[in-house]
């Protein structure tokens, strides 16, 4: 069964440009609609490695779906790419930079004929050693309103992007932040180089007027 | 002059076009990505290969900053053009490869009907014991692009392949009445 709030991107690939391939080096604005993601929550401090590690997780338990899934819609097929979610129970630390207390999770964006029970079967099928089963959990997120910006670089160039969202460009257009802020990988960072890698900051906001 | 790589010096070559790596780099990413699985690649020759691609100029090494800093390939323009060359050519033309099974086949005669039968059995748990290690294998990989997907997808298909023509053969084979 499909629920109709979820949007099917195989079918609408305009919001699919929309989403994943914003123009590069500017804000833009764009509205997310809901979609359903498999999700793995991080423990810790977002640090390299354990972020690596739940992304591995995250793809292998969800691998039965991603190969179900260029079955069924062939030549429309798109990979989705892994974002990493932050927030931290209190704003300042986010936007000062304050790491250590920034809390995270992983997320992929799954099919929409892939619901909760789709999951948990693909995670069952994806021969973990016993114990070891990750904790990745079904949910559908509606972000709306969003500010967006496509960087093309490696990952020292996001503070400064970050400054200027939220010290410049929010004010200024009478927003602020509704909800936790993301980064989505469109590279696997094991084959492309820093200098090539698209990395989309994405921020909920909502009106201040 | 056409070029013509070795397929450990194409392999390395196509590392190195991803991005700038020394030497131990490039040894992690083909043992993580499994890549001797289909190469053969030694530790100790990477070094060796790639002072061959260096002098042909296909790459070129970085100065080591600092004494105890390794010294990092990148690839160079020609280096590109001859990957994008014997890429076309690796996809494009067929290469035989014999297996084993051909000279088992030919020397059937030699055994008792009983021990070919029993041999070829063999193979087929082989063969689903394969088939079963790649897809283990492949969920270890994640995540793996697409044309990388497409690669397994080759291995296993030949594999059923060959799984499927072993059924049939000894179906024949037991029901032949001499």
């Amino acid at each position: 069964m499909v629920d109709d709030a979820l949007t099917d991107l195989t079918q609408d690939r305009a919001t699919l440009r929309m989403l994943y391939a914003p123009p590069a080096g500017a804000f833009s604005m764009v509205d997310v609609p809901g979609l359903p993601f498999a999700i793995l929550d991080g423990e810790g401090p977002p640090e390299q490695a354990p972020i690596q590690a739940a992304v591995k997780a995250l793809y292998t338990a969800i691998y039965a779906i991603r190969r179900e899934a260029r079955e069924r819609m062939g030549k429309s097929f798109v990979e989705p790419p892994v974002e990493v979610v932050y927030w931290a129970d209190d704003l300042r630390d986010l936007a000062a930079g304050n790491r250590g207390k920034w809390h995270w999770r992983v997320q992929i964006t799954l099919p929409v004929w892939a619901d909760a029970q789709r999951l948990m079967d693909s995670v069952a099928d994806a021969r973990h050693a016993p114990g070891d089963k990750p904790a990745v959990r079904w949910g559908m997120l509606t972000e709306g309103k969003c500010v967006q910006f496509l960087h093309i670089g490696p990952t020292n160039g996001l503070p400064e992007i970050l400054e200027g969202l939220y010290s410049h460009y929010l004010p200024q257009q009478d927003l602020e932040s509704d909800g936790p802020y993301h980064e989505i990988y469109l590279d696997d960072w094991s084959r492309v180089a820093p200098q090539q890698r698209k990395i989309i900051l994405r921020q909920p906001v909502r009106s201040t007027k | 002059m056409p070029v013509n790589l070795t397929d450990a010096e194409l392999l390395l070559l196509g590392l190195v076009s991803e991005m700038p790596r020394h030497g131990y780099e490039l040894e992690q990413v083909i043992e993580t990505r499994g890549m001797r699985e289909w190469t053969q690649v030694g530790f100790s020759s990477i070094y060796f290969v790639l002072g061959k691609l260096e002098k042909a100029g296909l790459v070129a090494a970085g100065r080591p900053r600092g004494a105890k800093a390794r010294k990092t390939f990148r690839i160079t323009p020609t280096g590109r053009e001859v990957l994008c060359e014997q890429t076309i050519a690796a996809l494009g033309s067929y290469r035989p490869t014999f297996s084993s099974l051909l000279l088992g086949m030919v020397h059937w005669h030699v055994l008792s009907r009983d021990a070919a039968l029993n041999a070829l059995e063999a193979r087929l748990s082989s063969v689903a014991a394969e088939i079963e290690r790649l897809e283990r294998v492949r969920r270890q990989r994640q995540p793996m692009p697409d044309h990388v997907e497409s690669l397994f997808d080759f291995s296993t298909g030949q594999l059923n392949a060959e799984r499927s023509w072993i059924n049939t053969t000894l179906d024949y084979m037991r029901a032949k009445p001499w």
